[in-house]
């Protein structure tokens, strides 16, 4: 197994144990092989790897929205794979929190609406929630936007309502997939100011996959996989589409 | 989440795709509209079979003279066809009945200074009062004596016009038409004059006022507003019996029906029975006679209001089915358009119920937005559209309004569904990939 740092620490918040996960399409095709890895608690955590590699499904499995073919993940040592849909739905309200590549704010509700959109379906109640959300918008800085809907928010803002979104509820890991892969270099060196901020300042637990070396550099810890396997650091240098 | 919150998000929604939601809710309304009219309709079917009884009487029958048609008589001329003898005999043989009333309907030219008109005319009996009797009278009615002599007097009965001034037919046809009966009756106070009627000299003693045309409880009677003038049974018959089924041999006594009460509606086949024996030796075996029940005259016009009533629920269930079907259509499309969108919510923690809920309540929002445009089309429908709409709207009572809301929000919630459980069962991972 390799890993970006290989610390081992005490019990691993999360936990991913010889997962293989095929694909039928015509054709098997393996996106991850047998592999294990582990996350702490506290981590900023960058996966990198070229595309196809397999990120996305790693952080699909870790974040309960597909089930691995093979193998098992285990959540503060809770194996998840195996759970009903339904209590993998209220494990994710409970514990996740989710930022995408294409931001994917529900178009309709506002700034402040889609922040709170997590507690609407834990039932806080409503003025809990608001003031809740318009902390969280204050702390991604766009207290002052948010009654605006998505469409009348740039990128990087949008990314930042999902940042809010998504520690909202506070969560053990928010788990990002190439969430500046739609950003320009100064809005994306800004969104990652913000997540390394609540990283450090909140603990926060991030987990994110790019392929932008930019982005990695400002990882604690980076673990690189490249068809479906964790490869040595190394080896991904020396990959022609790999990262730096 | 709360039914609360997915109702908020359904109207955030449905404001958001402002032009879907309006063509969803629109056959829905329309179809509502249907129903709102079916129960109005049923409504006043019912009220007026009511009023309608009360007025007629616990036990009316109605005897009336059949006429052999020239092409197949075969009458022996042994009966003298219907007469006020008939009525004696039955008023004889049946003592307890509550009301015998002969009548004389026949016709007359009306002159009055330069003016002539034609009117039906009826000649008839004290008892005449006891059936229908829905009038304001001026003046006065006709005494025994009047009765007895056979009087040259007459009673005239006057358009009563129409409740609502403004009722579209009260417009599109004046109340009362100027160049017959009506418009000698209203323009003219003929209260103690003398006017000639088929020339003979008659002594107008009173007006009988008719209700309004919109509030006559005698809907059910086809023949209303026909006869203008009332004369005593016996004057009819001594100057009008003109149109004689007998020209050889006239009957003086002749009468074209005799109503009959008989009290209560228990005695009505009993007495139907007498009657129809009675009336069999009387007229010598000659069936020219028939003997109507005059509730199941009623109960006839009724039912032709209850099949009009039931061709337009099925309409309206036509078009809330047609409205419904729109609800699964614009649903399905929803969610087609929003599978992305659903799959960020299953991602972020909502359950399949939870998405199950969003659609249902937002295409019941729907329903709900819909059957109150339905209840206001309708109301506006019945307002301007229908002919006897004002009147209509007195039928309709509040529950009415709340059962037609409930179909249409009903309605949206079973067609609903089937989208909704699609939407639910999205695997989340495809859904984020949608594009």
């Amino acid at each position: 197994m390799f890993d970006g740092d290989g610390g081992a620490r005490t019990t691993p918040l999360i936990e991913v144990r010889r997962v293989t996960k095929e694909y039928k399409t015509g054709t098997k095709v393996s996106a991850l092989s047998g592999l294990s890895l582990e996350f702490h608690s506290g981590e900023f955590t960058a996966i990198a790897g070229p595309s196809g590699s397999g990120k996305s499904t790693l952080l699909n499995l870790i974040g309960t929205l597909d089930a691995p073919t093979h193998g098992e993940i285990l959540h503060q040592g809770r194996k998840v794979t195996g759970l009903s849909a339904e209590e993998l739905a209220d494990f994710r309200l409970r514990h996740l929190g989710f930022i995408f590549q294409a931001y994917n704010l529900i178009p309709v509700l506002s700034a402040v609406e889609n922040t709170e959109y997590p507690m609407v379906l834990q039932g806080v109640p409503a003025p809990e929630r608001r003031a809740r959300a318009m902390e969280a918008l204050r702390s991604v800085g766009l207290e002052a936007l948010a009654h605006r809907r998505p469409d009348a928010l740039s990128g990087g803002q949008q990314q930042r309502v999902a940042v809010a979104r998504s520690m909202v509820h506070r969560p053990m890991v928010v788990l990002a997939d190439e969430p500046t892969a739609n950003l320009d270099s100064k809005t994306a060196a800004a969104l990652l100011d913000l997540m390394h901020g609540l990283n450090t300042e909140h603990g926060l637990t991030f987990i994110f996959s790019s392929h932008d070396p930019a982005v990695l550099s400002r990882a604690t810890r980076v673990v690189h996989i490249r068809d479906g396997r964790l490869v040595d650091p190394s080896e991904a240098h020396a990959a022609p589409d790999g990262v730096a | 989440m709360n039914l609360a919150d997915a109702a908020r998000t359904g109207l955030v929604e449905i404001r958001a795709h402002k032009a879907r939601s309006l063509l969803s809710l629109a056959a829905i309304a329309f179809g509502v509209a249907a129903i709102l009219y079916t129960f109005a309709i049923a409504n006043e079917a019912l009220t007026k079979q009511r009023e309608a009884f009360n007025l007629v009487g616990p036990g009316p029958i109605q005897i009336t003279f059949m006429q052999w048609r020239k092409e197949d008589d075969k009458s022996l001329r042994l009966s003298r066809g219907l007469t006020s003898d008939d009525a004696e005999s039955i008023r004889l043989a049946l003592p307890w009945v509550h009301m015998v009333s002969p009548v004389l309907d026949t016709w007359g030219e009306v002159r009055y200074k330069f003016l002539n008109r034609w009117s039906g005319l009826l000649g008839v009996t004290d008892e005449w009062r006891k059936r229908n009797w829905v009038y304001t009278l001026r003046g006065r009615f006709f005494n025994k004596s009047d009765y007895e002599t056979g009087a040259p007097v007459c009673v005239l009965i006057e358009p009563g016009g129409w409740a609502k001034g403004k009722s579209a037919e009260a417009r599109r046809w004046s109340y009362y038409n100027d160049e017959d009966i009506d418009g000698l009756i209203v323009h003219y106070n003929l209260l103690n004059q003398e006017i000639s009627v088929n020339n003979t000299v008659l002594t107008v003693v009173g007006i009988l006022k008719d209700p309004p045309k919109d509030k006559d409880p005698r809907w059910f009677k086809s023949d209303r507003g026909n006869n203008r003038l009332l004369v005593p049974l016996t004057t009819a018959q001594r100057y009008f019996n003109n149109d004689n089924w007998r020209s050889d041999k006239p009957v003086a006594e002749r009468v074209s029906f005799i109503d009959l009460d008989t009290g209560s509606l228990a005695t009505v086949p009993a007495a139907t029975r007498r009657l129809q024996s009675l009336l069999d030796i009387l007229h010598r075996g000659e069936k020219d006679f028939q003997i109507v029940d005059l509730r199941q005259e009623i109960q006839k016009k009724v039912n032709e209001m209850r099949e009009h009533a039931l061709t337009i629920l099925s309409l309206g269930l036509l078009a809330i089915l047609a409205g419904g079907v729109g609800i699964t259509n614009v649903t399905l499309a929803t969610v087609y358009s929003r599978i992305r969108e659903i799959g960020v919510r299953r991602a972020v923690g909502a359950t399949r119920m939870d998405i199950l809920m969003q659609f249902v309540v937002e295409a019941m929002l729907l329903g709900l937005l819909g059957g109150i445009a339905g209840v206001i089309i309708g109301l506006g429908g019945l307002l301007f559209v229908a002919e006897e709409g004002v009147e209509k709207l007195g039928y309709l009572v509040w529950w009415h309004y709340l059962f037609t809301v409930f179909i249409s929000v009903g309605a949206s919630f079973v067609f609903a569904l089937y989208p909704a459980y699609s939407a639910s069962r999205l695997d989340p991972t495809e859904a984020l990939l949608y594009e």
